[in-house]
């Protein structure tokens, strides 16, 4: 160990009686310590130092030759005046010099008393400590620098050898996360783990706005699930038939979500998901949301909850209903299949105005709850299978209510393939029943007002009363489904986006004896067409045009249409 | 003497690049970058603007970018991407654009960045994403010869230890 030892600092201490401290710099090689001591410090271990002065050295000569002289004390002159500070300090540095050297260039001295006390005075062993423990530092730092610089040469020459120059490491992180946001849930998983700077990234919130679990089997402890719901961007949870999710689970959901991001919540099929839960969920979101609401009401901002789904969660009931009116941002509401009635309807509607769409479909809804929500503005709504109102209207199995906006019509749709026609009680097809007869039972069953009327629907055209269902069926040129339409006001102004409703007027054949487009006469060898859009009759050289038609309901196959109404479909 | 209003030339904007080449576009094309955009409004009669971090050739590329969509939106690449081939992710046009070496697509995309054209950046990003997809860990990193950072024991628990492991 080379230690260089310098007396470079002096400082005069005002007391009653002054004195000087002077200051030795070791330098070593890793490291540098600063002695302080006194002029009399100095002076007593000297004195200590001489009563070794007879020691034989092996070398051959005594100690007392090697040792230096300290710089004598002058009674006339102050210690504290600057002359004897400069010249002291050039001494004292001789002195310390001469110590360290005694000390490297005898061997075996460590046993020695006389030794011993040198390393003391000049604090030896602490300094050696120190500068092992710093040695090794650097000793394993310059290894690793070696390797890597080595490493780095090797890396430079494959990416100039594969033509790489500018390596993915060197991009910015807000780069590489806008990478990882066009991955799925896997491959970030599988990038995540790739280096320590991606994994980092991965864990950016905006990677992570959806928890899907849906039908997922892992075991969800409480712990994962709070690591789930922690991101603060989550916007939806998607638990969809987990039976794992119960009350215990909601209340963590609750607890660990932003209220403010989360948007969409789908909790369908969880069974053991119930009132309680659906409770604790509401009263987060609720609380959260009562600043925001009065803030955001003037912005027309669109935090909270918008869509839950709570579908097949057979533990729901018309409590729950009250809860859910707290949500008061939602607007779209999946309940299938809960266990509701007219009073849970009557709960919801007095406190949510937002709602656009609403599925109460296979619930025991009644014909109240449907008078109700017709009064109300909500746009979209689906009941069927609803019990109660296939009590009170027993032939409207596939029941699909749709409201499309308050100035238009209501209508009552109900589409049966024509094989099942409805056999249970009231309606017994037999194939000899004419459609005036359905129309009969069907007016019985509802009371319908003079200005109401129904009409039913065969593919396209609107069947004639003395039908009887066996010629409906020879009539089918495509569908194989029966459409009942019921007009609850008289007039219909728009058109409604029910497939078959979309239907076009059927221009009778004898209408015409020309074609509607280039005006030459049928005869035998020019035919009558209709076309499938306009429902106009046109030669075969005018509707030479085959296209599907999905407003209308043409899905399967290409129908005729003619050359206007297919430009129009195209484009 | 006639003169043909219709043939009044476009005001051209000059690009300098990091080698001091001028390649020159379109004003109404150069505008669809935010960066060129806001140089351009916010100092009058500004019809040079110099690119230090861009070299030429990536400029050209911009510019054949800008100058196909002059007067449409690009499409918009759905999140996440369906496949890890770029032709079924966007239109053939722009999966025909992309489809270049390396390189090129890394210095486009911190082009697009700093030029703040987000169409362009999104399409870089996602031919990126595209790279990644389906590749396993060891894969990704003989792709892009990144060392394995992770003690080996620690990388047996970070598999667990991820927040979003969900399997």
């Amino acid at each position: 160990m080379i230690i260089n030892a310098e007396v470079s600092l002096s400082a005069v201490v005002q007391d009653s009686s002054p004195f000087v401290l002077y200051g030795i710099m070791l330098h070593t090689e890793f490291s540098s310590q600063i002695l302080i001591k006194r002029y009399t410090d100095f002076l007593r271990f000297h004195e200590k130092l001489c009563c070794f002065s007879h020691v034989q050295l092996s070398s051959g000569g005594k100690l007392l030759d090697r040792i230096p002289k300290l710089p004598g004390q002058n009674f006339f002159t102050k210690s504290t005046s600057e002359k004897v500070i400069q010249e002291r300090t050039k001494d004292l540095t001789s002195y310390v010099k001469f110590l360290i050297k005694i000390i490297q260039n005898i061997h075996n001295y460590e046993n020695k008393p006389w030794a011993y006390m040198i390393r003391q005075f000049l604090n030896l062993p602490n300094i050696e400590a120190k500068e092992n423990e710093s040695a090794s530092k650097v000793q394993k730092l310059y290894r690793k620098y070696i390797e890597g610089v080595n490493k780095r040469r090797l890396l430079k020459i494959e990416y100039q050898n594969k033509g790489y120059t500018s390596s993915i490491e060197q991009l910015p992180d807000s780069l590489i996360i806008y990478i990882f946001s066009f991955l799925g849930i896997s491959s970030l998983f599988q990038a995540a783990l790739v280096s320590k700077k991606w994994e980092t990234i991965s864990r950016a919130p905006i990677l992570w706005t959806k928890i899907d679990l849906f039908i997922n089997k892992i075991s969800l402890s409480t712990t994962t699930l709070e690591k789930y719901c922690k991101s603060s961007m989550l916007q939806t949870i998607d638990f969809r038939f987990n039976l794992q999710i119960s009350s215990d689970a909601a209340s963590i959901i609750a607890q660990t979500c932003n209220p403010l991001s989360l948007k969409a919540a789908l909790f369908d099929g969880c069974q053991r998901f119930d009132d309680y839960a659906l409770a604790m969920l509401a009263e987060r979101f609720c609380s959260a949301l009562k600043i925001e609401i009065s803030e955001s009401d003037l912005k027309g901002g669109s935090r909270g909850l918008q869509i839950l789904s709570l579908a097949e969660c057979r533990n729901i009931s018309d409590k729950s209903m009250a809860y859910i009116g707290k949500l008061k941002r939602l607007e779209n509401l999946n309940m299938r299949g809960c266990n509701i009635t007219d009073d849970g309807v009557t709960l919801l509607l007095d406190k949510i105005k937002a709602l656009k769409s609403i599925d109460f479909s296979g619930t025991s809804v009644g014909i109240g709850s449907w008078k109700l929500l017709k009064e109300s503005h909500i746009k979209n709504m689906v009941l069927n299978h609803s019990n109660e109102i296939q009590k009170d209207i027993p032939f409207l199995k596939n029941t699909s209510v749709q409201l499309i906006d308050e100035n238009f019509e209501y209508e009552l749709i109900a589409v049966y393939p024509l094989t099942q026609i409805p056999t249970s009680r009231p309606f017994k097809a037999r194939s000899s029943f004419t459609i005036q007869r359905l129309i009969y039972m069907i007016q019985s069953s509802i009371d319908l007002k003079s200005n109401q009327s129904i009409q039913v629907l065969c593919g396209c055209t609107v069947l004639k009363p003395h039908y009887t269902l066996q010629q409906v069926q020879a009539e089918l040129w495509d569908s194989s489904t029966l459409i009942l339409q019921y007009r609850l006001k008289s007039k219909i102004t728009h058109r409604p986006t029910n497939s078959w409703a979309n239907l076009p007027e059927w221009t009778p054949d004898n209408y015409t004896q020309t074609c509607m487009g280039c005006g030459s006469t049928f005869g035998l060898f020019l035919r009558k067409h209709h076309c499938r859009n306009c429902g106009k009759v046109f030669c075969n050289d005018c509707s030479n045009y085959r296209t599907l038609i999905p407003l209308s309901g043409f899905t399967r196959s290409p129908v005729r249409v003619c050359q206007s109404c297919f430009i129009k479909i195209k484009h | 003497m006639f003169y043909n209003f219709n043939k009044i030339e476009e005001v051209k904007i000059r690009l300098r690049s990091a080698e001091g080449h001028i390649c020159e576009v379109e004003e109404s094309a150069a505008l669809m970058s935010s960066f060129i955009r806001s140089m351009i409004e916010g100092f009058n009669e500004v019809t040079e603007v110099s690119l230090p971090n861009i070299n030429s050739v990536v400029i050209e590329k911009v510019i054949e970018y800008m100058r196909h969509y002059k007067d449409k939106d690009p499409p918009i690449i759905k999140k996440p991407i369906i496949s890890s081939k770029m032709e079924e992710n966007t239109s053939a046009w722009d999966a025909g654009f992309i489809d270049a070496d390396w390189n090129m697509v890394v210095d486009l995309m911190t082009a697009a960045d700093y030029l703040m054209m987000i169409p362009l950046r999104d399409l870089c990003c996602a031919k990126m994403a595209c790279k990644f997809k389906g590749r396993s860990i060891d894969e990704l990193r003989a792709e892009y010869h990144i060392e394995n950072e992770f003690p080996s024991e620690m990388e047996e628990n970070l598999e667990f230890q991820h927040p979003w492991r969900l399997e």
